[in-house]
């Protein structure tokens, strides 16, 4: 009687160590490098893909349904988790190795989980050709030797307008031939104009990719030296370009950095309340949901001293304890595609890295000029990266705001800066 | 344990042993499993992870004292715990509101006090995290309800969400908002326990009302103020939901604003500095203890009991 | 008015009707202010964006955007991380009032050896702030194999020092006299707790239940690492990533923040004195 009811008593802990036992077995595969059988028609099995970009999961949907034609017992979950914190949920993911079976990755955070361990090589793998992509992108994912990534696709940066609100400030549209000085003049004569509408020319910010980047390499900066030891934010140039950004804000032509951590440039000039965006081909997927979106197109960015622009792309890469690696490995060589390059395309998600499939992003939209894009691509650089980015990454958060909006000497910020990214490069080695 | 004792009266201990046997096992065995599970062993994984470093992904390797080491040259910390302090104080600031709102809530014969409790009570039991992102709609510079008030008196506005000490306070204010309803709470229940012959008797000595709050209501409610003060402090240590979403985490005010338990999640989490983060764990419940012996070794100069 | 019925000594003239008309207006003033916020939420979620962003602010939608409601469920799995967090709080709720009503009873009736200084440990657990616990118990649920499951988010919850000492101060006010009544009659102690003791315990079952259920439903920080999944994880969590998307719709924000505080609001309005009893009793923590 009495240890019947014992055992009712102590239902928890029977299914807690129940629990456990489970675990011991899920838990701690052996990592196996090897992919192992392709999936076949026949495989049935349910993998995660994790991305971070809200506006392309139609597009990245649309995908998973094509590859579902193919292999109709493979269930692929799509799951978003917001950019700003896509990042640090993954760093938790990999320390619980519960890392999704196929995910988005990209340039500055690649080296860290390659290195350690956490992705799936990918050389091997079976349809995927590195001659149908461009060949900066397959060496951003390149680490000793092994591939882990296929490039998704790739991005530049251009310059945003809004027609509408610069021909009512008697401003002409950017024609692709803008200097840093007519900008700045364009961004005052409607900052001032229209100043009644709460409407900014510019709308600041302290984005990196977007802007600070492709400035500084415009005024002969850098960001990180070739060899990925050294920090260029204390280089001449690269304070040009911060000092450029800071005299607008100080002559009240753009909105200050506390200004724009509440409203965020991208918002302002989806909400046309801001008539100049610098910023990137993803930023086609989202405008195409603004309800200004008729007023918008794209021209090519500014010239400084000398043409800068960033080019980047997303790599879609497997973890390396995926338990479903045939079906992961299907998925992925369909991602790879030239198909899969063309819904993104034509879904006006994303441009896809895909040798020749361009042509249906580019027609995609037809309001946005997307071909400033591609052509930009010729003489962009490469996403500035080391081998563990993402540590610097956070120190440019921190000090962008103070370097680009005050208080304190530009020089000295920026010097502050580099110091810190000295430090932090150093520990890498 | 009165009735214990009574039980054993009059029941034999021999068969109240047989009787009692393992069931004290089967009650606790559930809970007790947990708690050590759950409770037990993090306390004392932590204390082993506060002299441990961690790989980018785990992997845990002894360090000795150099957290403790880092915990005394991080400029975060002392002004983590200033900025922890001054939230606490702001909302502790709100228990003399509090007595005021209780006073006037729990009089006797109050009409509508059931439609004023949902009024009052209704932060209690609304969500930090969405509560918060309204609050930084109505604190917004340009477009907030608080700035366009301050407007029109002619005063313009701070930023309140993105400058350093204006987004303290503002964190603050919502703080002491989301206070208010557990404090009146508390010392409603307290009021109620104030008898009638207090006030009957302060009133045939002809104290009006407000004597009457600061003679009887006042001294008479001060262990409920004791007892609140305590949680408000102890709650006031915990900051962090308001603060995540009010501010958002790329901010450039973060680094002057921020609590030590944002401290502690941005190393244990963001930074990966998951040793690190076990120091700052620690330092918060040294704080905490330290502060709750200080209150009640200061309770004796304020705290009337009967 | 009633006050003079109940109180025998009649009050000088003047101070009685002013403080009355008085302690309406003060407490309809502060009480405005207090429930203002959710008010003006409500108002900004029936806006466009237009509105939400204007200067002055303005006091009410032209056109209530309802559709702003119904965007909440295509933007993010918003059905899902109310069903993960009503779950979540089931489970942890009836977990507490079983287990902390077992071990409050044994506390508060049994005899057995360091029972003492077992009840001074398991409080000890209420002095300790909960980020001490937050990193060993993620390895606890990993090994355990619950990250991002119900089960994991809801675990340590279960398994509550303060609902165990509600639970014993509950059963130390009961008369023994009960429970001798039932010994008497042969029952053993299972018996004597299940149909005596626990149907008698409804005020203080229902102040953990409800201090359960707020904290449950309002925890952010720890689903936001044991669940990293968007589909897996729990209403709070998915607020503050609505925040950090590429864009922000404020209506549409304000709206998902009104609806995921909805169900404990409607809970307090209706059960308005029980919740009101139970928050009462969390004085007692600290």
């Amino acid at each position: 009687m009495t240890s019947r009811r014992a055992l009712l008593g102590l239902g928890g802990l029977a299914g807690l160590s129940g629990a456990a036992a489970l675990a011991g077995c899920s838990s701690d595969p052996q990592v196996d490098p090897a992919l192992g059988e392709p999936a076949t028609k026949d495989t049935r099995a349910a993998i995660t893909y994790q991305i971070w970009d809200e506006a392309q999961a139609p597009a990245m949907q649309q995908i998973i349904d094509a590859f579902g034609e193919q292999y109709p017992g493979i269930d692929v979950t799509l799951t978003v988790t917001a950019y700003n914190s896509y990042f640090e949920r993954l760093r938790i993911q990999a320390t619980g190795d519960d890392l999704p079976d196929v995910f988005w990755m990209n340039g500055p955070n690649f080296e860290l989980y390659a290195s350690y361990g956490k992705l799936q090589d990918l050389t091997e793998l079976e349809g995927f050709d590195p001659a149908n992509y461009p060949e900066n992108l397959v060496d951003l994912y390149t680490y000793e030797g092994a591939r882990y990534a296929i490039p998704k696709d790739f991005d530049t940066i251009g310059l945003w307008y809004n027609r509408e609100l610069l021909h009512r400030a008697g401003v002409d549209e950017p024609d692709g031939s803008w200097s840093w000085q007519q900008y700045r003049d364009a961004s005052e004569q409607v900052t001032r104009k229209l100043a009644a509408d709460r409407i900014w020319g510019n709308p600041g910010g302290v984005d990196t990719q977007a802007y600070v980047y492709p400035l500084a390499l415009q005024a002969g900066g850098f960001i990180i030296s070739k060899d990925g030891t050294t920090s260029g934010y204390d280089d001449p140039g690269t304070i040009e370009a911060f000092s450029f950004l800071r005299g607008m804000i100080e002559d009240g032509i753009a909105p200050d950095v506390r200004y724009t951590t509440e409203n965020r440039p991208q918002d302002l000039f989806a909400d046309g309340r801001a008539a100049l965006l610098p910023s990137g081909t993803w930023q086609a997927a989202i405008l195409q949901d603004s309800s200004v979106k008729k007023q918008l197109d794209v021209a090519p960015l500014l010239h400084g001293k000398q043409e800068g622009n960033v080019i980047h792309g997303i790599g879609n890469v497997m973890s390396a304890r995926s338990a479903h690696k045939p079906a992961a490995s299907a998925f992925l060589a369909f991602l790879g595609s030239k198909k899969a390059g063309r819904i993104q395309g034509a879904a006006g998600a994303a441009n896809p890295a895909f040798i020749g499939a361009n042509g249906a992003f580019l027609d995609a939209l037809p309001d946005f000029d997307l071909s400033v894009f591609i052509d930009a691509a010729e003489t962009a650089q490469p996403y500035p990266v080391s081998r563990n980015t993402s540590a610097w990454n956070q120190l440019e958060e921190l000090l962008y705001p103070k370097v680009i909006g005050g208080p304190g000497a530009v020089e000295e910020n920026a010097k502050d800066l580099a110091d810190r990214m000295n430090g932090v490069l150093a520990d890498e080695s | 344990m009165s009735h214990e004792t009574a039980g054993a009266a009059v029941a034999p201990p021999r068969r109240r042993r047989r009787a009692e046997g393992w069931w004290p096992l089967v009650f606790l065995g559930p809970l007790m499993i947990g708690i050590v599970v759950f409770y037990f062993w993090p306390i004392l994984a932590t204390v082993i992870n506060s002299f441990s470093t961690f790989g980018p992904f785990g992997g845990r390797s002894f360090n000795g004292l150099a957290n403790y080491a880092e915990l005394l040259t991080d400029s975060f910390i002392p002004r983590a715990i200033l900025n922890t302090l001054i939230y606490t104080l702001i909302v502790l600031c709100g228990i003399p509101l509090a007595v005021c709102f209780a006073s006037l809530l729990n009089q006797k014969g109050l009409r509508f006090a059931r439609f004023y409790q949902v009024l009052f009570f209704l932060p209690a039991v609304s969500m930090p995290v969405a509560v918060a992102l309204v609050w930084r709609m109505i604190f917004n510079k340009e477009f907030g309800l608080v700035n366009w008030l301050l407007s029109a008196v002619g005063i313009e506005g701070p930023y309140w969400v993105t400058a350093p000490w204006w987004s303290l306070l503002a964190v603050s204010i919502v703080g002491l908002w989301a206070s208010l309803p557990l404090a009146i709470i508390i010392l409603g229940a307290g009021l109620r326990g104030i008898p009638a012959e207090l006030y009957e008797a302060a009133q045939l000595d002809g104290a009006g009302p407000v004597r009457q709050f600061f003679s009887v209501t006042v001294p008479l409610l001060t262990p409920s103020i004791f007892f609140l003060s305590i949680i408000t402090a102890i709650n006031g240590f915990q900051l962090f939901d308001l603060l995540f979403a009010m501010m958002g985490q790329a901010n450039p005010a973060m680094a002057d604003t921020q609590s030590l338990v944002y401290l502690f999640y941005s190393e244990a989490f963001r930074q990966n500095n998951q040793g690190y983060a076990s120091v700052i764990a620690l330092l918060i419940l040294a704080i905490i203890g330290l502060f709750t012996l200080l209150q009640f070794r200061l309770q004796r100069r304020w705290v009337h009991y009967e | 008015m009633s006050e003079q019925t109940t109180r025998p000594t009649p009050r000088p003239v003047t101070p009685r009707s002013r403080p009355r008309w008085a302690t309406h207006v003060v407490l309809l003033i502060g009480g405005i202010l207090m429930v203002f916020p959710f008010l003006w939420q409500i108002n900004m979620s029936l806006s466009t964006q237009a509105e939400v962003t204007s200067v002055p602010p303005s006091w009410f939608p032209a056109k209530p955007q309802w559709s702003n409601y119904s965007a909440v469920f295509e933007q993010v799995p918003f059905f899902r991380q109310f069903l993960n967090t009503a779950l979540v709080t089931i489970a942890r709720v009836i977990g507490q009032l079983l287990l902390c009503a077992l071990a409050g009873y044994a506390f508060a009736r049994m005899r057995f050896p360091g029972k003492n200084i077992l009840f001074a440990l398991v409080l000890s657990i209420l002095m300790v702030p909960y980020q001490i616990y937050l990193i060993p118990q993620y390895g606890v649920i990993q090994n355990l194999g619950l990250l991002n499951t119900i089960a994991g988010i809801a675990a340590p919850g279960v398994f509550s020092a303060f609902g165990t000492f509600l639970m014993r101060q509950h059963f130390l006010s009961m008369p023994a006299s009960l429970e001798e009544a039932a010994r008497l009659d042969g029952a053993n102690p299972w018996q004597t707790f299940w149909r005596i003791m626990f149907p008698l315990s409804g005020p203080a079952l229902s102040a953990v239940a409800i201090l359960t259920a707020l904290a449950s439903w309002n925890d952010l920080m720890w689903p936001l690492i044991a669940a990293t999944y968007e589909e897996k994880t729990t209403l709070a969590v998915g607020l503050t990533s609505m925040q950090g998307q590429f864009t922000t719709d404020y209506p549409v924000m304000m709206a998902a923040s009104f609806l995921a505080m909805l169900p404990l609001m409607i809970l307090f309005i209706v059960l308005q004195r029980r919740v009101v009893e139970g928050l009462a009793h969390s004085g007692m923590k600290g």
